[in-house]
């Protein structure tokens, strides 16, 4: 955060681009300030009627007016966001994620301009998950549409939404991930270079990427092509008919069944279901005996023991580096209506600070602590798969959470032989002994139970400090 | 290639003997061949062009649509009068 001395306001770091205002933090609470030159769209937004419908709908985030509170001023207006449980970002999302997230842009792109307003912009990190629905939540986004001129977001729409989503469907599920490096969206032409030959033949994808990144590189020193765009005047429905187009390009987007290693993860595990419902039951007594409000499950999968957080009252985001496991999970709580937030991350190279000074998007440490973390399944992984010392694991869950439930495997379980199988033991320390003489650096062991008919063992900690 | 023609002039300052011809070569290649590079690019124009061509295209589609919604909304207001009555 950027601090500013003159009003003791905290500016959110990733809020600098828009002249037309920017979120700040005052005692801890969520604010935002439209400056004189975003006052005009903002009373569009507000008086035409559009604000209350896509509030009524869901689709945009509601607000209280602040004009009152002691730091607001003549030439601004600040108003009061209701505040979101949690910031993810589109390189942390599975493909139906972000596909949502393009599909509710362009129902709002064309609520919009039955109100004579137009989105300005069409980032995808202007939407966010909220009780396991996309929402959009900048209110700064809109302005006044006037006819004949053309969707200033078009091209963020295509990198943003677009290029990932057919680079993932007719590439590679891993591609998600690629937004990382390209914060404001995929470079068309990149997206037209790595999508295969067959995508020529798509229409959507020909006209929208192949043929727009031809026309970028074929007009970007032309002075014949400043000419021809002067002339264009888009009319209402030829904005109408692109936003229709898109609908149909991001409609026509499907993911093919995949199969990965962790994608049946549940039926493929090594528990007798005596093991299994004891675990759950422990993870349950666990849970309730904490309360935690916030919850992280690392590893987890498809969620399923997520649900027990979830049904005992916590918001729970449930963590995974398989983009089809995060797929399944994503599509399951949707159908069922279940709140859990089912995000990508590799935990051997998790999120980092991105952007501007490193500080416009935020590491998964940074947007911590939670009240608890459960890593249920995770720990052979990181120790032996990945080599990372059980200090070193004890020490960086320490710095996510308050809690911890944790299970740890010994290495008679036939998951870890497995692992064991193809390379040298070099694991010393990897016992139960070593386990808790690790742990025990930065936590208190609250409670301990082997888990029935298996070599498994669920502890339940809180960290020291 | 502005940092090229820099080292160039640099280059006449100093004692021609001293430069290998091999790197006088290189440098003269690559100041031929070199395509010329521009600080500023405008990714906007081509945007909007192609963004004005597709959606002329699917107006057509589009009004073919809103008209078939239009008609389809009449005869369905007909018939529910005509069950109504």
């Amino acid at each position: 955060m950027m601090a500013n001395s003159k009003k003791d306001i905290q500016q959110l770091s990733s809020s600098f681009r828009d002249p037309e205002g920017f979120l700040f933090r005052k005692n801890g609470i969520l604010y935002r300030k439209i400056n004189q030159v975003g006052i005009k769209n903002y009373k569009i937004l507000m008086s035409s009627g559009l604000y209350d419908n896509l509030t009524k709908k869901e689709y945009l985030v509601s607000h209280e007016d602040v004009q009152s509170a002691d730091f607001t001023d003549h030439c601004s207006i600040v108003i009061k966001p209701r505040e979101l449980d949690f910031v993810s970002y589109p390189y942390e999302w599975c493909f139906s994620q972000l596909k949502d997230a393009a599909l509710l842009t362009l129902k709002i792109m064309r609520e919009s301009i039955s109100y004579g307003i137009i989105l300005k912009d069409a980032s995808a990190y202007n939407i966010q998950f909220q009780d396991g629905k996309p929402l959009f939540i900048d209110t700064g986004s809109f302005e006044e549409y006037f006819e004949g001129s053309v969707w200033k977001g078009y091209n963020q729409f295509c990198r943003h939404f677009l290029a990932p989503l057919s680079l993932i469907a007719m590439g590679d599920v891993r591609l998600c991930t690629l937004s990382k490096q390209h914060i404001d969206g995929i470079p068309l032409d990149f997206a037209s270079k790595l999508l295969p030959l067959s995508s020529w033949l798509k229409y959507s994808i020909f006209a929208h990427i192949h043929l727009h990144a031809k026309a970028q590189k074929r007009f970007e020193h032309s002075k014949d092509g400043i000419k021809r765009k002067n002339k264009i005047n888009m009319s209402r429905n030829k904005i109408l008919g692109l936003i229709d187009s898109l609908v149909s390009a991001i409609n026509s987007i499907n993911l093919k069944e995949i199969k990965t290693e962790w994608c049946d993860y549940y039926n493929n595990t090594n528990y007798s279901d005596i093991g299994f419902k004891h675990k759950s039951e422990l993870i349950e007594k666990f849970i309730t005996k904490i309360n935690p409000k916030t919850v992280w499950d690392l590893g987890g999968n498809n969620g399923y023991f997520s649900q027990i957080a979830i049904n005992c009252g916590a918001s729970v985001i449930c963590w995974d580096i398989d983009p089809v496991a995060v797929e399944k999970n994503y599509r399951n709580s949707k159908m069922t209506q279940c709140k859990i937030l089912p995000l990508l991350i590799d935990l051997t190279n998790p999120s980092p600070n991105l952007g501007w000074a490193h500080k416009e998007r935020l590491s998964l440490q940074d947007r911590g602590p939670v009240d608890m973390i459960m890593a249920l399944g995770l720990i052979h992984h990181l120790a032996i798969s990945n080599n990372v010392p059980l200090v070193a694991i004890a020490e960086y869950f320490s710095k996510l959470s308050k809690f911890l439930i944790i299970e740890f495997i010994a290495k008679n379980d036939s998951k870890i032989e497995y692992l064991l199988s193809t390379r040298e033991d070099i694991f010393n320390d990897y016992h139960i002994d070593g386990f808790i003489k690790a742990f025990n650096l930065y936590y208190d062991e609250i409670d301990r139970i082997n888990i029935n008919d298996t070599s498994r063992t669920l502890f339940l900690m809180s960290a020291k400090k | 290639m502005v940092s090229l023609q820099i080292n160039l002039r640099e280059d006449k300052k100093m004692n021609r003997n001293t430069i290998p011809e091999i790197l006088v070569i290189v440098m003269l290649v690559t100041v031929i061949f070199v395509e010329p590079t521009y600080a500023y690019l405008d990714p906007v124009t081509g945007s909007i062009i192609i963004q004005s061509l597709i959606a002329g295209i699917a107006v057509v589609g589009y009004i073919i649509k809103k008209r078939w919604y239009q008609l389809k909304n009449i005869f369905s207001k007909k018939k529910d009068d005509n069950d109504g009555k």
